[in-house]
């Protein structure tokens, strides 16, 4: 072996452990919750030893020596490593307090969160000790915005391999910087989202919820998750809170470089954003339909509840959070088809949202629009503009790279699924909620069922699809291939 | 410090790189796409793609925040309207790169500073500059004064017959007692570093000395320097560069100036009165050979082509030419020049880099040289009344690793470092840095001693 190595994995496992430092102290903050509720300390406390030390002791031995910096190769497998590291230790707390006593079980319902999916495997939800049940929505928040985005704010010495990082986390096609500097940048990402969750905690706390409630359906909005600490979701909560949750909803699925300009009282940036302006188009126009569809059918009593649950569910899934108020399952057909039809749209770029996102069908379909003119036009020079700019070939190019890949991996998925014996309906939808960190889906998975019924393998499997999802596509798929381990 | 760099291209980009190191938070400015992408890749700072002279790209890059706007286009007509549209929109300073000399007169500069440019610069004049200043001191590979050269910063490579080949600083010192110099830095192979008492010295090492005006005949005999008499000079290329090289010297020493371009070779007669100019083009070897190249003493080549002036300096040395000077653009083929034996770099990115990343500092920097190949830098600073400098001798200084103080200038007089040496509030210090620990030294002339 030559001695330059073609993968730093001093870095790799220095970052790793910090991670695990850092997400030990969440899991701490769940013990204030169980000691309030008279709970059992030790699940929390103890995982919170084990990750705290294995992250420790890693670090105090690799910590100090300064070593190079973060390549692109580097940058891919933090990123890919990180979030199954998180997982694993993440699904201590269900094991120690023997609600999850499975690991598969307990896995995937921790990648569940940290992705945001919010797939469950839990039957009854209420039957869990609150501590947690907020540990589980802490996942969610965790991932929403990334743990790796925290990490780059908190950690001053990744310098210039944080902006590797951020581009392999961060979900749409290149991240806004809001600042100069890569740390600055992370900071201001998570304050807004800091301050998007507290807004929303309390306006939830201020109505009906209690605080715990009002704490964990927050995170899990914010995060566009999906975790709930009710067996039926929001739908036994007043209108009121509905509504918040909807607009809290839309706030996440909306670009975060959006909101610190709004911050910043750069409002006509805002309608300068095309991506925005279909975001709230297809909301506006989706919840008409099915509202029309609801009424027409009488289903949902009043016309504001089918408005509600309308909006809620095109919100819901859009955005890929997964809350339910309503069974759309059990919508006409017309209707449900709809809404599992915006599973493949997601969030916009830049949002915690997930899905294939708003930016890349928008791109496509204007190129798609553009290739006709350029058949009648051979020789003119006809660029796809995108918030007024021209969008470079290379960036098209790879929004179609990432789409086919979406839709392959959709369709093997689907095989599979299919060849292990589920039918059809549930093998899309199942396939479809995962991959577009959604929740629930259609079939046996629809939005009142749970996935505690998948044979481990499936687990598995779906949990892949998850990680998948959360990270694009690219930055898993690129971390298998073979190019990479090759120099 | 918030920092807005416009430019187009390399210079703006090594510019924007050296001052990320030092915590600045930048914004580049550049109507290239796919050069800005490639630095956003490796450097940390923001970039935006545009022409500088735009308003709304200012103001796209927070220009009413920004501490410091550097405009260094090729263009002057650009980076002049940058500067004073950067200055209204509420910039605090802004320096502009020009390529003319009037323009930096003194009575000229009033003009300027009226319209709120702070700072001009023109990386052409500077270059010019050195190049006379070398060919005073041919046996110098650079020079760079502190305080009007009370104390000076000299690069020499040590020759084959130099008596302190194989000594060590120690044995130096004890052979000759005090001495009105001191080394500060040796760059071997492609190792720079910090010289030690045991360190011993080696042929074709590239010694950086902090050296007093009246030491300077010592340390060049100790370097194994004979004595150049510089009488004939042959510049390539009539650019800015070499005009000003040419203008400068023109009256006292006999100058060949060869251009490539008939037209501009034209023009430069109606400048030059004492040059002869030659229209030509000095890879032609049978051109050299008329010019009489074997009579040159020192060949300057200033040509907008790297590789060419590489090429014709290396040719000059076969003619058994002492004394050779390139104007190298590409950073990366500077050590290899030096290497093969070419005597002095000439870089205009490390140029305007020196006179510019001292005003993003305190005010305690009065001086900055950016040194060719090395990537370190010398820095001139004054000692601030209770900073921790002035603490104790310089012997008891905790200095952070990397850094050596070369000299102190205290009014008139100029000392050189030695142990029992006390700096004193007021002092102007010479210190060498390698790469990212000017912030350290920084700190060291405040007068919060925190951290220490």
């Amino acid at each position: 072996m030559p001695t330059k190595h073609l993968i730093n994995f001093r870095i790799i496992i220095r970052v790793l452990s910090f991670l695990l430092l850092v997400v030990s102290i969440f899991m701490l903050s769940g013990v204030v919750f169980a000691w309030y509720f008279n709970e059992s300390i030790w699940p929390l406390l103890i995982s919170f030893l084990i990750t705290g030390a294995t992250g420790g002791i890693i670090w105090l031995f690799l910590g100090k020596r300064k070593s190079k910096g973060i390549g692109k190769r580097e940058g891919y497998l933090i990123v890919a490593l990180s979030w199954i590291v998180v997982s694993l230790f993440g699904s201590l707390p269900y094991m120690f307090s023997n609600t999850i006593p499975l690991f598969t079980n307990a896995f995937f319902e921790t990648i569940s969160g940290f992705t945001t999916t919010g797939a469950t495997i839990l039957t009854d939800i209420e039957a869990l000790p609150k501590s947690i049940l907020y540990w589980r929505s802490m996942t969610h928040w965790l991932g929403g915005m990334g743990i790796i985005v925290l990490t780059v704010a908190i950690l001053p010495f990744l310098g210039i391999g944080g902006m590797q990082l951020l581009v392999a986390e961060m979900p749409g096609i290149t991240p806004d910087k809001l600042h100069p500097r890569i740390t600055a940048t992370a900071k201001r990402l998570w304050g807004i989202y800091v301050l998007l969750t507290l807004t929303e905690m309390l306006i939830l706390w201020i109505g009906e919820m209690d605080f715990f409630d009002a704490v964990c359906h927050s995170f899990a909005t914010m995060a566009t998750g999906g975790f709930s600490t009710k067996n039926d979701s929001i739908a036994g909560f007043t209108p009121f809170t509905q509504y918040v949750i909807i607009a809290f909803m839309i706030f996440a699925g909306t670009n975060f470089t959006l909101h610190y300009l709004a911050l910043h009282g750069k409002f006509k940036k805002l309608w300068l954003n095309q991506e925005y302006k279909v975001y709230l188009g297809i909301i506006t126009i989706v919840t008409i339909l099915i509202t029309i569809g609801l009424v027409l059918n009488h289903l949902d009593g009043s016309i504001e509840t089918s408005f509600r649950n309308a909006l809620f569910t095109v919100v819901s899934i859009l955005t890929t959070t997964g809350f339910v108020t309503v069974d759309y399952y059990l919508w006409p057909t017309f209707l449900w088809i709809m809404v599992f039809m915006l599973m493949f749209i997601g969030g916009s770029a830049g949002s915690t949202g997930g899905g294939i996102k708003i930016v890349r069908h928008l791109l496509l379909v204007k190129n798609s629009w553009i290739e006709l003119k350029r058949a009648i036009h051979p020789q003119a020079i006809i660029p796809v503009k995108f918030n007024r700019k021209s969008v470079p070939q290379q960036i098209i190019f790879n929004v179609m790279a990432f789409f086919l890949i979406y839709m392959m991996i959709f369709a093997t998925g689907v095989v599979i699924m299919a060849l292990i014996g589920m039918d059809f309906e549930t093998a899309i939808g199942s396939v479809a909620a995962t991959l577009g960190n959604i929740g629930p889906g259609i079939g046996n998975v629809g939005p009142v069922e749970n996935y505690a019924f998948f044979s481990p393998f499936a687990k598995w499997f779906l949990s892949f699809l998850m990680l998948l999802g959360r990270l694009e596509l690219f930055t898993v798929l690129i971390v298998i291939s073979p190019a990479f381990w090759k120099s | 410090m918030n920092i807005i760099i416009a430019g187009d291209g390399e210079a703006g980009f090594y510019l924007a790189e050296a001052l990320v190191d030092s915590k600045h938070d930048i914004t580049i400015v550049d109507p290239h796409d796919e050069l800005l992408k490639m630095i956003e890749a490796h450097t940390d700072l923001m970039t935006i793609v545009g022409d500088s002279n735009s308003v709304s790209v200012l103001k796209q890059a927070n220009v009413n925040k920004a501490d410091l706007v550097i405009s260094v286009l090729h263009d002057e007509t650009i980076n002049i309207l940058t500067a004073i549209l950067a200055k209204k929109l509420g910039a605090k300073r802004a320096i502009a790169r020009v390529a003319t000399m009037e323009n930096i007169s003194v009575e000229n500069r009033k003009i300027y500073e009226e319209l709120g440019i702070d700072y001009l610069i023109s990386p052409e004049d500077i270059a010019g500059h050195e190049v006379v200043k070398l060919l005073e001191q041919p046996e110098a590979t650079e020079i760079f004064d502190f305080s009007d050269g009370k104390l000076s910063i000299f690069l020499i490579r040590i020759e084959k017959n130099a008596p302190i080949i194989g000594k060590s600083l120690r044995m130096i010192a004890e052979e000759k007692g005090s001495l009105g110099f001191r080394a500060v830095a040796i760059h071997r192979g492609s190792d720079t570093f910090l010289p030690e008492a045991d360190t011993v010295f080696e042929v074709n090492d590239l010694v950086y000395v902090i050296t007093k005006r009246d030491a300077k005949n010592e340390l060049l005999q100790l370097g194994g320097k004979k004595k150049l008499d510089i009488n004939n000079i042959m510049i390539v290329g009539g650019g800015r560069v070499g005009k000003v090289i040419a203008r400068r010297v023109e009256n006292d020493l006999n100058v060949k100036l060869i251009e490539i371009d008939r037209d501009r070779s034209v023009k430069l007669t109606d400048i030059l009165d004492n040059t002869l100019i030659i229209n030509g083009d000095a890879r032609d070897i049978n051109l050299l050979d008329d010019e009489g190249i074997e009579n040159i003493d020192a060949f300057i080549a200033v040509t907008s082509s790297s590789e060419t002036n590489i090429l014709t300096c290396l040719h000059a040395k076969k003619f058994g030419i002492k004394k050779t000077i390139a104007l190298v653009e590409n950073l990366d083929y500077i050590e290899i020049s030096q290497n093969i034996g070419i005597d002095t770099i000439i870089n205009k990115k490390l140029i305007v880099a020196s006179h510019i990343i001292k005003y993003s500092m305190g005010d305690e920097v009065t001086s900055l040289k950016c040194l060719s190949g090395i990537n370190s830098d010398i820095v001139e600073l004054v000692a601030k009344e209770g900073s921790p400098i002035t603490k104790s001798l310089i012997r008891d200084l905790k200095m952070p690793e990397g850094v050596l103080i070369g000299g102190v200038i205290r009014g008139e007089e100029s000392f050189i470092a030695v142990g029992n040496l006390q700096i004193k509030a007021d002092d102007k210090v010479v210190v060498f840095a390698l790469p990212g620990t000017i912030q350290k030294v920084e700190k060291m002339f405040h007068k919060s001693g925190f951290g220490f």
